[in-house]
This record gives C-alpha cells, structure tokens and sequence, in this order.
C-alpha cells in the first residue's frame, strides 16, 4: 500500500465547514496571510478537508509533519542508504520541502514534541533554516505557510505557535441534515473509489478544477484590489475592540479582507469582507487565548464587531 | 465474529475496541480475528502486539542485520506498524504514550505519515486495530484516543452456562471461532469482492439518530459501515433501518440514548462498594466531618499491614459500563493525556536507552545504534590506509567496532513514589518518622517522586491541592513539603484525583514502563471539601459528608487499577476524631492501612479539628 493508493474525497463534496473552507481558500489566495489553524472535536473531518484542499489547489499531498517527526526529518539530514553507499547524499527535511510546496501541514499540532516545535518556531519566525550538526552545514531562507489541524480536548498551543498562525477556525457542528448528508457522501466515496470509472467522483474533481481556476485567478488579482484608507482604520478598529494581541492582527485582518474582495471578484475592501476576515484573523490574538480561553466568541464579542460595521 | 467480519469488510470502520476482556484471552481473540481478515484479503495478516514498553523507535523503524559476502551489514526500512498488521493492544490502558500516539495517528485514517529518524513514508493505513480495556479504565482515557475505535463490543464472559464454557474452553469455548460465522457468511468473505449493500435514507437517518449528538461523525459512520456490512454478508442489496438496529445489537452495549447495559460484567468485577451503609450518613454543620463511620462498618475488612506489602486490587466499579465513556464529563480525566511529559533535566540513573534522546555517543554494545552518526563516523576515516585496505572491491564503506554509535538518552526513574500529604492531620503523630520507611524505599530505590499536597496554610487555593514531580527524595522541595504549617480546608478528593493522574501518567508516558508505584496517603481521612467546589474553585454550602464521600469515590477509582503495579497504603495517626475513616479509605484504595505509634501515641488530637474549615 502505497501514496498512490491513497484516496480523497473531492474537496467539492466535503459537507459543510464553509468557515474552515473559506480560511484555506483566502491563505491560498493570499500566501501573505501565513497559514490556518483549524480547531475542532474529534471526526469533524479536519484532516479529510486539508489533504483534499491540497490535492485541489496543488494537485497534491500538503508536506505533512506528523507527531511522530524527528528533528533529522524536520531539519534534513544525510541519506542513510547512500551514505551506505560511500556517496554523501544529504536528504532535505520536512521545512525545506514545505518551503518548495508552500504549506507545511501539521497533524495534530498540539501534540507535537516541544523541541520540534521549538525548531518551527525558529525557521517560521526567521525565515532562516540552519542546519550546523552531523558535518552538515547549510543555511536556507525559506518561506512556508504552516496549516495545522488540531482537538482542543488535547490541550492548546503555546503563545508563540498560536501566533504563528494567521487565521483560526473552528470546525462548526454540523446541524442533523448534515450529518445525514455526510453519512450519505461518506459511503457513496467508499463505493464509487471501488469502481473502476465513477462519473460522480470524475464531476467532483472537475468541480474541484472549477474552483482551482477561480481561486488562482483570485490569487493572481489579488494585488490590484484596493484597500482604502477607511477600510485600514477599520481594520484597525476591529483589532482594538476585540482586544487582539499585538500589530500582526490588523495586518493579517487586512490581507484576508483583500483576499476575500478578491474572490468574490471585487475592486475594493468593503466592510462586509473585513467583517468576516476579522473573526478568522483575530480568534486567537486575544488575551485569553494565550492561557486556553475558548475558541468561540461570545456574544459581547460579536456585539461589539456588529456595533462597529452596523 | 460476527463484528470482526464486519470491520474486515468495512476497512474504513476504524479500530475495535473491546470492552472488559480479559486480558489473558486477547490473544485468541486477535488470532480469531486475524483468521477473519485473512479470509477477507485472501494472503496472510502478520500480528503485531502492543504495550507499555513500545517506543516510537520500535514502531516506525526495523533495522535488520544480514549477512552477504562475508560481511555483517544492516537493512533499514519502515516499521510494523507501517505494515498492513492486526494490530493487537491486550490493555489499552497501558499502553505507552508512544503506542497511543500512533493510534491516533493511524487507527481508522484515511492517511498516515511517518517522518521518523531517516524513515519518510506517506502510506493509505490498513492496518485493524484490535484493543481491549477495562470497563473503569476506559472512562479515564483520551476522548480523542477512543474515538478512533468507534466499534465497541461488550467483550466480558458471559454468565451461566456459557460462563462455564468460556472457563473451560478459552473465549470461544473450545470451538473454532470460524465456526461461530454464519453458513453464508463465508462465500461473501473469501469470494470475490461483493457488491456493498445500499442504505437506505430510512437507515442513515437512523444512523443518525441513534450515534445521538456525540462530537463528530466516526459514531454514525460506524454504525452505518456496520449495516452495510451485515447486508452485504448475508447477501442483502439493501440495508434498512432494521440492519442499524442489528448493528446496534452487535456490540453488546448500548448508545448514549439507551439505557446503561444491564448484562454480564467482566468476572474480576466484584463486589462494587467499599463505602459505608446508608446508616453511616452525614454530619452537618461548619466542621463537615463525618460521624459514626469506620472500615469495620463497610463489606470488607482492612488489616493493618507492614510497609512494602503489596494487596492485589479489586475492581470496584461504581458506574455502570457504558460503550461510549468518552460521553461521560468526568471531571477526573487526566489533562492532555497524549501530550509527551515536559521535562526540564534528566531524571537519575535507571532506566538508560529508554528515555528521550539527549546526544550521541560512542556505543558500548549493539543496542539503541545511532545510525546516521555511526556512518558518519566510518565516511571520516574511509580513506585511512588501513581501512581502504580492510575494504574490498565493491565496498564503498566500511564501519568499524569504533565508529558505531548510540543514542545517549536521558535517564528515567522506574519507580515512583506517589506521596500524598494531607497537612490538617499533623497533631497527635511524628508524621515526619512516620514516612521515613516509605521515603528510604524511594532513596534506595532511586524512584522519582510525585508529592501532592493538600490543607496547607501557604497553599494558592486552599480548595484546591497541589502536586509537583521531584526527581528524587533529595530535592529540596521534598523536604520543605514536609514541613509545612496547615492551613484550614481539606480538599482530599481533589488530592487523590490529582495522584491518580499522575500515576496514569507515569505508568503511560515513561518509555520503559515503570516497574512499580507506591501511592502513600498520609491523613486522617477527613476530607472537607466537595469535589466539585475543588473543580470549579468556589466553596458552596456547608458540604456535610460530601467530602468525604468525593475522596472515597476517588480512591475507588485508584482502587479499580487491576493492572497496575501499584502498592496503596493509607498512612494514618493512631488516634483520630473518626478512626474508621483511615481504614475505610485504605478499603477503598485496595490498599493497607498503617498506623504507626506516635509520639503522642493515645493522646487526643485535641483542637486540630479547629483548624479545619467547614
């Protein structure tokens, strides 16, 4: 059993989720936005939704760094078999071929081991990797975005990971029609991946080809669309009412409401997309979220952002 | 079977979980089920096992050595578990943090990844996880740990007659598992792949239902993947509602919608309380002790007992079992159970070559190889004349004795000394001398040591107790630990939570496994604070007996350890306002309780009750 026989799910017929959906969709837009995290209960098909969002945007598997990593594979390191051979052949890590995919896809990130995340923090804060151990001498720059999927029941992540991320999500509850209906596609893809040709799977990937083109096109517009001077202040404003944590809120805030104005195919921010972008930008800057808080807003919190764009 | 048929048709279905199996028939379980799924793939399912010694080094990596040409050299390649095993766990709640950690990366996925110490593979898992676990120690696993196995079966020997059967014959009673298949089920397995049944809308709805508002899918997917199975296998085009209801039945135990199962309990269950009749309730007012109640009063006895002896549990399950203990919101689940234990410095020497890896070295012995550094080594001095002449033809490298290396890991205890200091009772005994045989086995043993500290005067939350990991008797910490000035509450059930989880983690999350843990209680037995004012950090009402209740719920829970290598020993004062606290407490521990002569030996612990607060 190999990659090859690994099967995904359309990233069209996943049900639900439009917020996880969306966050990808503006970090694929936008690579400026620097990643997402997605926070959700376990079976809310996090990790079905990242690799299929992947496989539709790239055309291929994110750059997975799983718990079970070791600081070699995260940094690279030398290939054991050729050095077998009596050829020094070094073997890149995980970050460096992040760097080339653009994603770096963490499965569970709060789980991961305190000195692998120490390296993350180091390369993703610098944009440095330098390698010194094992006669290996190298020093990369290298930029990656960092999409992590994670169970709050596990435990949080450190301040310093949490900021990393640009955008965080929750994976909503799904409402009982669509439990029923992921029942429903759930079974249909383990019936038509055993078929020899499936027309329901070949129109998922041609609506995934579809939604390809749009995002690229979105991201290849992304420049011109124009952030006006009221729409920073805004942003601004929105950063200050939900008591976010440093300058990078607003910045992210930002991009994400261009990404999105360019999505939806428009020339300028307008309220409505700084409105949305700000509760994906801002979830995880504020003061609590360092020590654990909750992941939702509550309803202070929304008065306060509606209060601003009403 | 019938599951195990299910679940090797359904590959998507995920891990089985098997609730209240005896440990000693999983292995003929798994081969049963192996035979199953054998007979589903049609070529031979290798059998891995997994416990509490596994690293991550043994599940990602296999390093053979093999001989060609004269010459010893090594082939490296992924693991067992990045193979296509049944994957047998004979106790989950025991396993090591690396096996669990790997069942949540691979159980039921659709994709895992292993990036381990040169190893770099993205497979499609199949391994079948096939775990089993006690009823009580299920409630204290990772909720996200058991959703990987959705299909749960009710797995403890049946009663009557068949119970005889069972004892005389293994889990299968003497017969060939296969046997126990239906007639027809055996085409639809060993044949061709079949055309999966249809569900019905009536089915996934029903489905849908009955998984109840549990988080996530993997509930209602199970059942669904369940019934279609059963369809399939019985040679069904379509599975309605009825083949949920049959998929239900299947597992033994019901849903969160459904009443608690009623059936057969594991035969280790017994008697389930060691709490005191009705009779011996309550005693209101600000002081909240009990009165009237004693160890004599409850259904076994206690007896005094010298350190170092060592009781074997009983199981005491208080709550009825259900399939989904994930549901329950227990209070007492351990935090971040999957979560690696952070550690600032290496512990003292025990356990070497199973801690974490801290450095490189040269190696002394073939064991625990660092393999990269070792070649690295023998490139360095590949074109010294001596080895270039050592070297033959075709041989590019040659590694020499000297240049192998290892991995220098930091060392772990392999016991611990779980120390519970209740300082609201220190009048009337030398509590100090008391512990001093308990803190000399630590010494002698070079165990770690877990204090966890309740009813001091300094303490940041006096509802609340507190606990820190020491390497050692001889931290400072220690000591200071055991003179500290008491203070007024007495949240003993928080305490005892509190060491139960540590000693859940400490038997889960040490690499090696700890050989043993000695949990020793030092207190009087009179708990003042309710649980769930500990929990919530806010002090209710006069509480009454509800402390004491809490801290001997508690201690049942501890007591319901059957496979721990746990000695339990209350240490109490000779004299106490209530003397049968301690014993019923050591009761409900499993435990033994020890009372030694103080210096006050017979005096009344006159005016400590005052420092107490209702």
């Amino acid at each position: 059993m190999t990659a090859r026989d690994i099967r995904i799910l359309p990233y069209s017929y996943v049900v639900a989720q439009r917020e996880v959906k969306l966050a990808l969709e503006l970090n694929h837009i936008e690579p400026a936005i620097g990643g997402v995290l997605i926070s959700g209960q376990r079976g809310t098909a996090k990790s079905t939704l990242v690799r299929a969002f992947s496989l539709m945007a790239r055309g291929e598997l994110p750059v997975t760094l799983p718990i079970n990593a070791t600081d070699d594979r995260v940094l690279g390191g030398w290939e054991l078999d050729a050095l077998m051979r009596g050829e020094p052949k070094e073997q890149p890590g995980l970050l460096e071929a992040a760097a080339v995919n653009g994603l770096l896809y963490i499965d569970e990130v709060n789980l991961l081991e305190d000195h692998v995340v120490n390296i993350i923090l180091d390369v993703a804060s610098t944009g440095v990797l330098s390698v010194q151990r094992e006669a290996i001498s190298r020093v990369r720059q290298l930029q990656f975005g960092i999409v992590g999927t994670m169970n709050p029941e596990e435990g949080g992540l450190r301040p310093q990971l949490l900021d990393r991320f640009g955008l965080m999500v929750t994976a909503a509850e799904l409402t009982a029609a669509e439990r029923r209906e992921v029942v429903r596609t759930a079974l249909r893809f383990e019936d038509e991946s055993r078929a020899p040709r499936s027309e329901w799977l070949a129109a998922g990937l041609a609506a995934d080809r579809r939604l390809r083109e749009r995002l690229d096109a979105a991201r290849g517009a992304v420049q011109e669309v124009v952030v006006s001077d009221a729409a920073t202040e805004l942003c601004i404003e929105a950063a200050t009412r939900l008591r976010s944590v440093g300058q990078r809120g607003e910045t992210v805030t930002a991009l994400s409401a261009r990404a999105l104005a360019a999505r939806e195919g428009a020339r300028e921010v307008l309220p409505a997309h700084i409105r949305t972008a700000a509760l994906m930008a801002l979830r995880h800057r504020r003061p609590e979220s360092a020590h654990g808080g909750p992941d939702e807003w509550d309803t202070e919190e929304l008065g306060s952002i509606d209060g601003l764009f009403a | 079977m019938r599951a195990f048929a299910c679940a090797a048709l359904e590959p998507g279905t995920g891990g089985l979980l098997l609730l209240g199996l005896d440990p000693a028939h999983a292995p003929a379980v798994a081969e049963a089920c192996a035979r199953v799924l054998e007979a589903v793939r049609g070529t031979p399912v290798p059998r891995l096992t997994l416990g509490a010694a596994d690293r991550d080094e043994d599940l990602w990596l296999r390093t053979r050595p093999q001989r060609s040409g004269g010459v010893l050299s090594f082939v490296r390649g992924p693991g067992p578990l990045t193979g296509d095993s049944l994957v047998l766990v004979p106790d989950l709640a025991r396993l090591s943090l690396a096996g669990m950690r790997a069942a949540v990366q691979t159980a039921g996925a659709d994709v895992a990844v292993v990036e381990h110490a040169v190893v770099s593979r993205t497979w499609r898992p199949r391994a079948l996880w096939l775990v089993c676990c006690g009823h009580e120690d299920a409630r204290r696993l990772s909720p996200h740990l058991l959703d990987r196995f959705p299909l749960r079966l009710h797995a403890g020997p049946p009663t009557g007659p068949g119970r005889r059967r069972t004892e005389s014959g293994g889990p299968f009673g003497g017969a060939d598992p296969m046997d126990l298949l239906p007639p027809g089920w055996h085409a639809v397995l060993t044949g061709p792949p079949a055309a999966r049944a249809a569900l019905t809308e009536e089915a996934v709805d029903f489905a849908v239902e009955r998984a109840g508002g549990a988080p996530g899918m993997r509930r209602a997917l199970c059942l669904a993947r369940t019934a279609r199975a059963l369809a399939t296998l019985d040679g069904d085009p379509v599975a309605g509602p009825e083949r949920i209801s049959e998929a239900l039945r299947l597992t033994g135990l019901p849903t969160s919608g459904l009443p608690p199962f009623a059936g057969a309990l594991p035969a280790t269950a017994g008697p389930p309380t060691a709490t005191g009749p009705a009779g011996t309730g309550p005693e209101g007012g600000p002081r909240g002790g009990p009165s009237g109640t004693g160890g004599e009063q409850t259904g076994r006895s206690v007896r005094e007992a010298a350190p170092g002896e060592l009781l074997d549990a009983f199981p005491a399950p208080a709550r009825p079992p259900t399939a989904y203990p994930e549901d329950d919101p227990d209070p007492l689940r351990a935090h971040a159970p999957l979560r690696p234990v952070w550690r600032h410095r290496p512990g003292p020497a025990g356990t070497a070559g199973r801690g974490p890896v801290v450095g490189i070295r040269a190696a002394t012995d073939l064991r625990d190889l660092a393999w990269v550094a070792t070649v690295v080594e023998a490139a360095k001095y590949r074109n010294v004349p001596g080895r270039r002449a050592a070297r033959g033809a075709g041989d590019p490298l040659t590694v020499a004795a000297t240049d192998l290396r290892g991995y220098a890991r930091a060392p772990e205890p392999e016991r611990l000394l779980v120390l519970l200091l209740d300082h609201t009772c220190r009048a009337g005994w030398d509590r100090r001398r008391a512990l001093a045989p308990y803190l000399q086995w630590a010494y002698a043993e070079r165990a770690g040591v877990c204090v966890v500290e309740t009813g001091h005067r300094d303490a940041v939350d006096e509802l609340r107790a507190e606990s820190f990991l020491a390497r050692g008797v001889l931290d400072p910490r220690v000591a200071a630990a055991l003179h500290r000035a008491p203070g007024r509450a007495t949240p003993l059930a928080h305490a005892l939570v509190q060491a139960d989880q540590a000693l859940l983690r400490a038997f889960r999350s040490r690499r090696a496994g700890l050989v043993e843990a000695w949990l020793v209680v030092a207190t009087d037995g009179r708990g003042n604070v309710p649980l769930t004012a500990s929990v919530v950090g806010r002090a209710g009402p006069p509480a009454g007996r509800q402390g004491v209740d809490d801290a001997l719920a508690a201690a049942r829970d501890i007591g319901a350890r059957e496979r721990m290598r746990l000695r339990r020993t209350v240490l109490a004062p000779r004299v106490t306002p209530y003397a049968g606290l301690p014993a019923e407490l050591a009761d409900a521990l499993g435990g033994v309780l020890d009372r030694p002569p103080g210096d006050r030996d017979g005096a009344q612990p006159a005016g400590e009750g005052a420092t107490r607060a209702g």
